[in-house]
This record gives C-alpha cells, sequence and structure tokens, in this order.
C-alpha cells in the first residue's frame, strides 16, 4: 500500500509567485522532517500510551499511578529513535 | 449455443492466433457488462460492519478478541470492491452511474486506509508492466514459495519505509503526471491522518481498542491481502505477456476464502469484467487459455 508514498515535497511550480513557492517549499522541508522522524513519533504517539494501558490492564494496582505511562513513554521513546536511526522496527 | 458452449468441443490446434484472439473476445464478451450489485452492496455492508465495530468497542459493548478477528476480515475485504471501481467495473467516466463507481473506490478501502487514486494508478501500472522487475509496482510479493512471501513481507513491514511504499512512490513520480502528484499528495495525507487518529485515540485512553480496530488488522489483513491477490496469482512472476504473467491455481482455501484469485487469469485478460463473472468465465475460457499455454495449476 503507497501509505509512505510521495517523499517529493510540494514545490511552486512553474508560473508560481515567490512567496507562494517559498511557502510551498517550507511546507515541504516540515513535511520531510515529520516523516523522517515518523518512527520516533509513532514510538511516542501510540506505541507509549499502549504500553501504559496494557500495564494497567494487566496489572490493576497500577490504573491510578504515573508509571505505566513513564514506562511506556521510556519504551516507545526508546523503540521508535532506535528505529529512527536503524530503519527496522525490529 | 453460444459460443462459450461450442468452444468445449471443438479442436483449437488449427486455428490461427487471430482467430483464437477472435474467439476468447466473443466468449468474453458473454461476460461482460451489467452493474455489479454484488460488490457495491459488498462495499456498503463491509464498511457498516467496520464503522459499527467502534461504538461497540469503544463503549466496552464488545471485548477486544471479538473485535480484531472482525476488522481483520473488515479489512480484507475492503480492497476488491474498491479495485472494481478502479478498473471502472462499475460505471466508467460520463455514464450515469460513474459517481457510484468513484464513490465505492473511496469509500470501501477506508478500513484499510488506502488513497484510492493512488491505489489506481499504480494497479495500472502492475496492469501494464506485470512481472516486471523494474517496473511492477507489486513485484515486491514475488517468491519461490508462499511460506517464504510470507516471511519477507513480515520482515518488509518491520522496516519504516517499506519496498512496497517505496516502489508505489515511484509508479507515481514515473507517471510524473498532474493526476500523479495529487495521488501520491493524497496518499501521502491518508498515512499522516491514520497516525493521527492511532495518536489520538491512543492518548485518550482507547491504545488497545484502536489497535484492535486499525493497526492489528492493518497489519495482519495486508499480508492476507498481498498473499492472495499479489503473490498467489502471479506466482512464478517469472513470465511477461498477456497468457503468461498471471496464472489460475487452485488453493486448499476455496474460492471464497482466496476471494476470486483462483480465477486471476481472467482479470488480466479482461480487466473491466466484473469478479463475480470470472468462474463462469475461466471456464469457458479454459480451452484457449490451454491453447494459449497459459500457467493453470490444478484448475
Amino acid at each position: 500500500m503507497p501509505r509512505d508514498s510521495v517523499a517529493q515535497p510540494p514545490d511552486g511550480g512553474a508560473g508560481s509567485d515567490a512567496p507562494a513557492a517559498a511557502g510551498a517549499s517550507l511546507m515541504g522541508r516540515l513535511l520531510g522532517l515529520l516523516l523522517q522522524g515518523m518512527p520516533f513519533i509513532f514510538g511516542i504517539g501510540f506505541i507509549a500510551p499502549l504500553i501504559a494501558q496494557l500495564l494497567e490492564r494487566t496489572l490493576p494496582a497500577a490504573a491510578q499511578a504515573q508509571w505505566p505511562l513513564l514506562v511506556g513513554l521510556a519504551i516507545g521513546g526508546t523503540w521508535g529513535a532506535v528505529a529512527n536511526v536503524t530503519g527496522r522496527w525490529l | 449455443m453460444s459460443v462459450s458452449a461450442t468452444v468445449q468441443e471443438r479442436d483449437l490446434s488449427a486455428l490461427t492466433s487471430q482467430e483464437l484472439m477472435r474467439l476468447e473476445r466473443s466468449i468474453a464478451e458473454e461476460f461482460m457488462g451489467g452493474l455489479p450489485w454484488g460488490s457495491i452492496a459488498w462495499a456498503f455492508t463491509n464498511l457498516v460492519v467496520w464503522l459499527s465495530l467502534w461504538p461497540l468497542t469503544l463503549s466496552g459493548l464488545i471485548p477486544l478478541w471479538v473485535t480484531a478477528p472482525i476488522a481483520t476480515v473488515n479489512v480484507i475485504l475492503s480492497y476488491l470492491p474498491s479495485h472494481e471501481a478502479q478498473h471502472r467495473i462499475i460505471a466508467r467516466e460520463g455514464e450515469r452511474l460513474f459517481w457510484l463507481n468513484e464513490l465505492v473506490g473511496h469509500l470501501s478501502p477506508v478500513p484499510l486506509g488506502l488513497s484510492y487514486e493512488a491505489a489506481r494508478l499504480t494497479h495500472y501500472e502492475h496492469h501494464k508492466h506485470a512481472n516486471d522487475l523494474e517496473l511492477d509496482p507489486d513485484i515486491n510479493t514475488k517468491s519461490d514459495s508462499g511460506w517464504r512471501m510470507i516471511v519477507k513481507d513480515i520482515r518488509s513491514q518491520l522496516q519504516t519505509v517499506t519496498k512496497m511504499g517505496t516502489a508505489y512512490a515511484k509508479a507515481l513520480e514515473r507517471l510524473g503526471t498532474e493526476e500523479a502528484r495529487r495521488a501520491g499528495a493524497t496518499a501521502l495525507i491518508y498515512a499522516l491522518a491514520t497516525n493521527a487518529l492511532l495518536f489520538g485515540f491512543a492518548w485518550a485512553g482507547h491504545a488497545l481498542e484502536v489497535a484492535a480496530l486499525v493497526w492489528l488488522p492493518r497489519i495482519v489483513g495486508g499480508v492476507y491481502i498481498r498473499f492472495f491477490l499479489s503473490w498467489a496469482p502471479h506466482h512464478p512472476a517469472a513470465d511477461l505477456g498477456r497468457y503468461r504473467d498471471t496464472r489460475g491455481f487452485r488453493s486448499r482455501l476455496g474460492n471464497i476464502l482466496t476471494m476470486g484469485m483462483q480465477y486471476h487469469i481472467i482479470h488480466h485478460l479482461y480487466p473491466r469484467m466484473p469478479l463475480f463473472r470470472h468462474p463462469a468465465a475461466f471456464r469457458a475460457l479454459r480451452p484457449i487459455l490451454v491453447a494459449r499455454g497459459c500457467r493453470l495449476d490444478g484448475i
């Protein structure tokens, strides 16, 4: 599935005015940065709360505590950062 | 008596290639046209079931172990109605029901998170260049055996940028049209929107629920789709050409669980023929396929 397709940022193209082209180029760069950092963002954005929720379900005593989320952030963040560097999740 | 009925008893060896082609087309014509209501109903029923899972799961009315397999089936079933739309089988541009074609095309693959336009353009490239190592965007499923394909696919999914995603992006880039650029941008928006959805629900305390509704089903369903829709009908993916780039095959899972792909060779010969007519068309065309040297593995 073309889920990570189009790494090409949109450019202004011939005939577009300079501010529009600059804006588009800036947007393209930001988008590029966002995509480059996506594994880390995924680690924080999804894996971390997933681990936290798993811990809270399996250990009822942890339901009101902060530590499951901290553990989730530590694992998710680290995992995502490693994936970002190596290009692989495992 | 129809042409397809008479061909079963004829000796085709004496026919020239052109005569064989004329006969093939006249038989195929019997199975073309008409509105594929089955596929349309399939698209909307499947989508409604998947959407219904959201409130049922988020409210805790059904457990996650029920949600995940149903959502996985939804993901698996979401591609083919859109595939019918990609080939304008429901209606062509300019026809009265073209809006319905596009509606099915866009809505049906929502559980899969697939952008219709990107899927359509890259799928046309697959048809044009099936099994071409450089130009077929689906060639990454090529493997010596089914098990190797599954292992290879899982390995690929563990990469942060999949080979398949790269192949689709390259195909759109090669096309280089405004339409392809738009399709690529839409695919990117779909990917970002999917992640935003996952992050939003996860941080709202529904990470497991959204994992069961979207994340796991797309991983598992994706493997299933690529196995039966890409690897199996093109295996061994070694030959090029109209009669050699796709095969017929018999699966132990039967025609329903393989989503009709045992007869995928018919689709490559006549892409606008509705999916539900492939088995009958295959039986009618079989003598010609044999005469053409097609690969028909056990079917």
